[in-house]
């Protein structure tokens, strides 16, 4: 009955004399008829395929707080990219990230970083950034906002008038005079820092940092080989006076 | 005999009021209202209430702490920490979580010893006004 033949081998075709041999007992085991492979020279595995690192464990791409710059709305962001909208607003926000080794006087406004290195000098402009390492000058046009931290580093001097930080981050061997109240969320000192300072998160000195002035908040934490000249109020439940009245 | 590397532990259930002096290390577990001298380590526990000065070697405070504390070496403070008053070492540890109102004067870059919160030395003749 060559009429019954199947001429084209579709996957239908294949599955209904896969189907059939079963029935008729025709087929055997996957590697039923492969000759016993000797594997006593092989080592048993020690561990599971559950217990794989690999598998189990993965590694989670860091995330950072992206605030919008017209509405203040916080978003979390992993990953690298050149911008993103604001889901609250619909804004544009920039995710760029910009290094400054000269003159700069074009204005920036990014959810990004913007890197002022030593040679680096802002002239006449207002930036805008999530986060910025500051190791260079400004001058006395020039305003700096940040929206995550802000890390002062080497022998930079900025005005505490024109800066504007969310976290204070003072690098090992700088040294910063903040003659107003400082208010910020979270503050880590590597390097020395004079202020007035109220937290609203914690501050954190570590080794080689001093802090001198005042210091109120909630949390503090001091590793070894860290200064505290200072007066403290340190209430982790809040102030009690406050909390009374 | 030498009592230095010797340590004394008053316990949870003992309060005393008076001062202690010791010259080895003490553990106070208990409540105290009065001074407290130790020639060693102090370690007050979780338990420990002390209203009264304190000085030491070095000092680890878990308990709470009503009064100046003079440590030659160390404070150390952990997260159950409560201290109101001055402080003064060489050195710090702080865990977050404690709670303190006082004066710190803490730096470890400084190579002159210690001198009492309670008792600061007055200026010489001479020196220059700050």
């Amino acid at each position: 009955m060559a009429g019954k033949r199947t001429k084209v081998m579709d996957g239908y075709s294949v599955v209904r004399s896969l189907e059939k041999a079963k029935q008729d007992g025709v087929l055997t085991k996957p590697g039923a008829l492969r000759a016993k492979e000797d594997r006593s020279s092989h080592l048993k595995p020690t561990a599971k395929p559950g217990d794989s690192p690999h598998i189990i464990k993965t590694i989670q791409p860091t995330k950072r707080t992206v605030r919008c710059f017209e509405c203040g709305y916080e978003c979390q962001l992993s990953g690298i990219t050149n911008a993103i909208y604001c889901s609250k607003c619909r804004e544009r926000i920039d995710m760029g990230d910009y290094v400054i080794d000269g003159p700069w006087s074009e204005e920036i406004k990014t959810g990004g970083s913007v890197l002022i290195k030593p040679t680096g000098r802002l002239e006449k402009v207002h930036v805008m950034a999530g986060s910025v390492i500051f190791e260079g000058s400004m001058d006395e046009d020039s305003t700096l906002e940040c929206t995550q931290w802000l890390e002062i580093c080497g022998d930079a001097e900025p005005d505490p008038r024109q800066i504007t930080m969310r976290n204070l981050r003072i690098s090992a061997g700088t040294s910063m005079k903040f003659k107003y109240k400082l208010q910020v969320n979270h503050l880590e000192l590597m390097g020395t820092l004079e202020a007035d300072i109220e937290a609203a998160g914690l501050v954190s000195i570590r080794e080689g940092g001093h802090l001198k002035g005042t210091v109120r908040g909630a949390h503090l934490e001091v590793e070894e080989g860290g200064g505290l000249s200072a007066r403290a109020f340190i209430w982790p439940q809040g102030n009690p006076a406050e909390l009374d009245s | 005999m030498s009592n230095e590397n010797q340590q004394s532990i008053i316990g949870a259930d003992v309060e005393i009021i008076g001062t202690i002096k010791s010259t080895g290390s003490i553990r106070l577990d208990g409540k105290l209202e009065g001074e407290l001298l130790c020639g060693g380590n102090a370690i007050l526990g979780k338990e420990a209430e002390i209203k009264g000065n304190i000085t030491a070697t070095s000092v680890s405070i878990e308990g709470k702490i009503n009064g100046n504390i003079l440590a030659k070496d160390k404070i150390e403070m952990k997260a159950t920490a409560t201290v109101n008053g001055d402080i003064k070492a060489r050195r710090l540890a702080v865990e977050d979580g404690v709670t303190f109102v006082g004066r710190s004067e803490v730096n470890p870059n400084a190579s002159a010893q210690p001198t009492p919160p309670s008792a600061p030395q007055p200026p010489q003749q001479g020196a220059p006004q700050k």
